[in-house]
This record gives C-alpha cells, structure tokens and sequence, in this order.
C-alpha cells in the first residue's frame, strides 16, 4: 500500500527527515509517535504534497506509484487524506459547499460522474448523523466559529465521505478532551477495513487506547528510531521519550 | 495659463441646456482645470493625464437597456450614451421618474437640485454642472414602500455628462438598481447623482459598473441622509479602463445610517479608484464602509476613504474597512483610510490591507482533491463574501455573486494559463 524507501526531506534548506523507511500494508494501521520537533508534521506534509517539503532523497511510493512529483490533489484522487492537526478556516464559503466542490473535483479526477445533488446531500446527512455534526454546522462557513472537538469531527466527516485508501492522521487528538476523542476514534475505527490503511500521527499513547495500532514506530531527530507492536506506545507512556530513545541509541 | 487637457474640457462646456448654476460651475471648474496627481484627492487618479482631450458629445442612442437584473423590477429606465430613452414597464405606486429637464420646474426639484454636499471646490463635480446634458429624476412619494427600480446606462461612444436626482420622502422606502455597460468604442461617462434620503426613509443603491474597456467612467453620489434615515450603497465594479467612484456621505440628522460598500476586480491594465467621505456632521450616527478587491495583471486600485466627525457629533460609531488581493506582482494598489475626529465620545476605526492568498488554505483545499485553479477561485470568493454580504436581498446578492464568480473564473483560468 504505502512503501517509504530512505525519505530525505528538506524545508527551507534544512534537512528535516534523515532517511526513513516504512512500509504498510493494505488494511493495517500504523502509528507514528515522536516528541516535538521529531518531524512527525514534515512527515505528513511531505506526504500530501505541500509545497516547501522537498523531497531531497528517497522513494514515495502508493500502491508501486511514485508519487513524489504529483501535486496534493492528484494524490488525493489516488486516494490518499490528510486530517491536518489545525483544519483551517475558509469564511464565506458554506461546508455544503466546500465537501459537495472536494468529493466531486474528486470524482472527476478519477473519471467518474459528478454526484447529483440529491444523493450528495443524502450521503452528507448520513454520515453527518454518525460523526454528531449537526445541519447546522454544514450551513456555515468551513470551520468557523468550529470547537476543537467540531473541526476534528469535520476531518473526520470529509475523511468518512472521501473514502481514501490511505489516511494520515496528523494529530487528531491534539486539543480534543476524551468525549471528542472517543466521537473522532469511532469514526475512524468505523472506516477501519481491509482496503483502508491509517498512519496515526500522535505525540501521546492516549489516542491509541481508541485507535489500536498494528505497528508502532518512534520518529526521533528525524528518522525512525525503533519499531514494534501496540506493546511499544505502552513503554512509551510508561518511561517517557528520552528513556525509550535512549534505549534505542 | 490653461493647460491644454483642461482648455479642451472648457470648450466642451459653453453650451447646452438650461441648468442652474452652469456658468458660474464652469468659471469654478476654470480655475482648477482638471484634477491632477499634486493635489491630494487625486495623488493616485490622475485626470489631467488621462482626460487630456474631451471627445465629441455623445448622441442620443436607443438603448434596450440591459437585462443584468432580470425581471426583479417592475420598472427600467433606460438611458443610451447619456441620454434619457425611456421607462420600460409600470412605475411602482407613488414613485415618480421623468427626464431631468421635466422635473425642474417642479418643486420638490428645485428645491434640491445642486444642493448636494460635495467635497468644497471638487472640480468634477463642477465640471459636470457645466456640462450637464441629461439625467433622471426620481422621487419616491412620502411613506411609500416601493419596491425595487432598475437604472440602466448603455454607453456606445462619445462623451455623456449625467446629473441625477434621487429624492426619497419622509419614511419612504426604495432600492434603485444602477447598471452601467457598454461598447467598445472610446467614451468618457461622468455622472453626478444627487440622492436626498428624508427623515425615517431608507434607500438601498446598487450598482453593477460593467462598463467597456475603453470607457473612463466617473460617477460621483452626493447623498444627504436625514435624521433617522438609512442608506445601503453598494457598487461591484469590474468594467472601464479607468474608473472612479465616489460617495460623499453628509449625514444632516442624527440617528441616522449609512452602509458604503463595494467588490472591484480590476484586470489587464484596468484603473479602479474608489473615494468615499462620510461626514459626521450630528451625533448618533452610524456608518459602514467595506471596501473588497481582487486585481490581477498589471492592473491598479485606489481607495480613498475618509470619515470626519464633527466636534458636536458625539456617539458617532464609523468602521471603514479594505482589503485588497494581489494576484500578479506587477498589480498594484493604494489604499488611504483617513479618521478625522473633532468629537472626544466615538467609537471609530478602519483597517486596510493589501495581500496574497493564504498558503494554508490553499493547501487545504488542494488536499482536499480541489485544483489549484479552482481552490484559488473559491478562496477569492471566501475573500469577497465580506462585502458581498453587506448586500441585504438575498436576490440582488445572488445576481452580483454570479457577476463575480464569472471573472474569478476566468481569470483562476488565466491564472493557471500563466504558471
């Protein structure tokens, strides 16, 4: 599914991620956990497309593609997501507006029909009702005047209706108390399926008690430091990070 | 000594039909002469440079007037390169509209035509005195609601002075619609509206300025608002190869409102300049500007506003805000808000900035599956949705928005073209 050969990636001229290697397959849920400055954003950000991440060496590959060179939204169409830690605010533009514009630009990226209004409001309403997003925040602006805990349900509502083969996660949890976070790990866990891999992006163990992860990899100064099973962010809440990193070295 | 550009323009004014006050407008317009870039109002919109030669008058032409608005009036009246054509439809009950020539024997007329406030010794304004040649007067009767009205200019070529006369009674109620569009040929439009809105009435004034690409447009609103009385302005404009638009706000009541507010997208090498003045002059007034621009290409705006508040004019609450896109790195624009407060109790601000789009929220959309052209186009129109907002029906608003989402388009497209 995901396969990351040697990733060297510099932002502003500064190497950021030193060589890191990472390889998930189909279904699985891997999390990534580091403590700040690790590169756990330039990771994610690297692996959307955003401009200013150069990729300085190293593969990207999605189902055996190379996606280095493709622009955020063709990566989109190949089905990947990124649910960014601070979904951003766009004012006079509705959130019915916004997911109908997102699903169907993707839609035609893949060649398929535009959804017709009708089924599209029927699909939002849906799975609005499962993630508690109210009719209400699907009339205003995207985001504005959204709680924490509401812009994460609205990652995770765009993440529900898109449908991606891969997710990242970039700190879903950060800033969430533990009803939106159980609200926000239900939904992914309901996405959760052979052909949907998740990368969960997280600086504490806290959101994998809800996202169980099959693998575990510690991102430190750049590079993956050490890897394991559910057993390895459980050690890392029990003995910090430096302990844990300095097991490794 | 009389420059050259000025001494055209003069010739142009020694006739025309009966106006009062034409001569003594062209003797003050004399010594002025056109506005230039070192006097202060028009440091940015230099006319002397632009207008260095009047063209021949323009002749009456049968405009079938524009259809931008659709059938949300019961009543158009036409005008064609400056010229009163006609009324199209059925005036509402208790509003009257008439060439301007009829209506100055009446009353209600004369005793306000060229009693409009604008700024002392404005040299456009005199200029449009002296070469007034046509216009419209309308007058909603006292207490009448009267629903919407739509004001159509078609230009064709040639040079048009227009003067208006919008007079809405005590406790009366109106939106008058103003579009103004045109050809291709060479046309200098310049128009003075003259808009008295009396005690407890309320006047909402939309204007659409699609005027051709080499047309230099310039319109001028002198609006008097009364004790208790309401105006809502709103003009989008995206035509002319060099506008200006100007509204000077004279509040002479207290308590009462004034909403100024404004969309321009300006391409190629387009000049847009919008200058408003709204003067405090009594307490307990309230007044709004929201000014929202995008430009593109090599083109340039201009803002100008200012808001003075009289020593006596206590409790006064006026906001001014623009904001201004830059699309290309050769776009320019200049903004000068000004606060001139002689009162010590006001609540007063404005704000002005001048930018890009947010990185953030075009990678957002983009990783949303959005293209880059559509994502810039939707985050323009997020941009302008402040201004438009300030237009209150929903069906004017819908009209205007598709007005802009066309160029944002267009030019998201010729965008994309360029990169």
């Amino acid at each position: 599914m995901l396969k990351i050969n040697d990733l060297h990636v510099t932002v502003d001229g500064k190497e950021i991620l030193k060589g890191i290697s990472l390889e998930m397959g189909k279904g699985e849920v891997h999390a990534i956990m580091g403590p700040n400055g690790s590169g756990k954003s330039t990771l994610s950000y690297t692996l959307a497309g955003r401009d200013g991440y150069e990729v300085s060496g190293g593969d990207i590959l999605l189902d055996g593609e190379d996606i280095r060179e493709l622009s955020p939204e063709e990566r989109v169409a190949k089905g990947f997501f990124l649910a960014l830690q601070y979904p951003v605010e766009i004012p006079g533009v509705t959130t019915m507006t916004f997911l109908r514009t997102a699903l169907n630009a993707q839609r035609k990226a893949r060649g398929q029909d535009e959804m017709s209004a009708p089924d599209f409001l029927r699909l939002v309403r849906q799975k609005a009702k499962e993630l508690n997003v109210s009719d209400e925040m699907l009339k205003r602006s995207l985001n504005v005047g959204f709680s924490g805990g509401e812009k994460k349900r609205m990652e995770v509502l765009q993440m529900s209706l898109f449908a991606p083969k891969l997710a990242v996660l970039d700190e879903t949890d950060s800033g969430l108390d533990i009803d939106a976070l159980k609200v926000v790990a239900e939904g992914v866990n309901a996405l959760r399926g052979p052909d949907a891999s998740f990368l969960v992006i997280t600086h504490y163990q806290r959101l994998l008690d809800y996202i169980v992860p099959d693998h575990v990899h510690i991102l430190a100064g750049g590079r993956i430091v050490k890897s394991g099973g559910k057993e390895l962010a459980l050690a890392l809440e029990e003995k910090g990070y430096d302990a844990v990193i300095g097991e490794a070295a | 000594m009389t420059d050259a550009a000025t001494q055209s323009w003069l010739d142009a004014a020694t006739e025309g039909p009966d106006f009062p006050g034409r001569a003594a407008a062209r003797a003050a317009f004399a010594k002025t002469g056109l506005p230039h870039r070192r006097m202060e109002d028009w440091k940015y919109t230099d006319l002397r440079a632009r207008l260095h030669e009047a063209l021949p008058a323009a002749e009456p032409f049968e405009s079938l007037g524009a259809r931008a608005f659709g059938d949300m009036a019961g009543a158009t009246i036409q005008f064609g390169n400056g010229f009163f054509v006609g009324i199209k439809g059925e005036l509402p009950q208790g509003l009257e509209a008439m060439p301007l020539a009829d209506a100055m024997v009446l009353d209600w007329a004369k005793a306000r035509l060229g009693k409009g406030k604008a700024p002392e010794g404005h040299p456009m304004v005199a200029l449009n005195t002296a070469l007034v040649h046509e216009g419209v007067a309308i007058r909603v009767a006292k207490g009448v609601t009267a629903g919407t009205i739509v004001l159509t200019h078609e230009g064709q070529s040639g040079r048009q002075a227009v003067r208006n006369l919008i007079v809405v009674e005590e406790g009366a109620e109106a939106t008058l619609i103003e579009t103004h569009h045109g050809g291709v040929e060479a046309q200098q439009f310049q128009q003075v509206t003259e808009i008295f809105v009396a005690p407890g009435a309320k006047l909402t004034h939309i204007r659409l300025q699609v005027a051709g690409r080499a047309t230099v447009h310039l319109g001028t609103d002198l609006v008097d608002v009364a004790q208790d009385a309401d105006y809502r302005g709103f003009v989008l404009n995206t035509g002319a190869e060099l506008s200006r638009q100007e509204s000077f706000i004279e509040f002479s009541g207290q308590n009462a409102e004034a909403h100024i507010s404004g969309a321009y997208l300006l391409s190629g090498d387009q000049h847009g300049d919008i200058t408003t003045r709204v003067n405090h002059a009594v307490p307990d007034c309230v007044s709004r500007e929201v000014f929202k621009g995008v430009i593109a290409d090599e083109a340039r705006g201009v803002f100008q506003g200012k808001i003075n508040v009289a020593e006596d004019a206590q409790k006064t609450d006026g906001h001014m805000l623009n904001k201004t896109l830059l699309l290309s790195d050769r776009a320019e624009m200049d903004a000068k808000p000004e606060l001139e407060i002689y009162a010590d109790d006001v609540k007063c601000s404005h704000g002005a900035t001048t930018g890009q789009l947010d990185a953030n929220q075009l990678f957002y959309l983009r990783a949303r599956g959005i293209d880059e052209a559509t994502a810039r186009g939707l985050l323009m129109q997020s941009f302008l949705a402040e201004a438009l907002m300030e237009v209150e029906d929903d069906q004017i608003r819908e009209v205007l928005q598709a007005r802009v989402n066309a160029w944002l388009e267009a030019h998201a497209t010729a965008w994309r073209a360029a990169a």
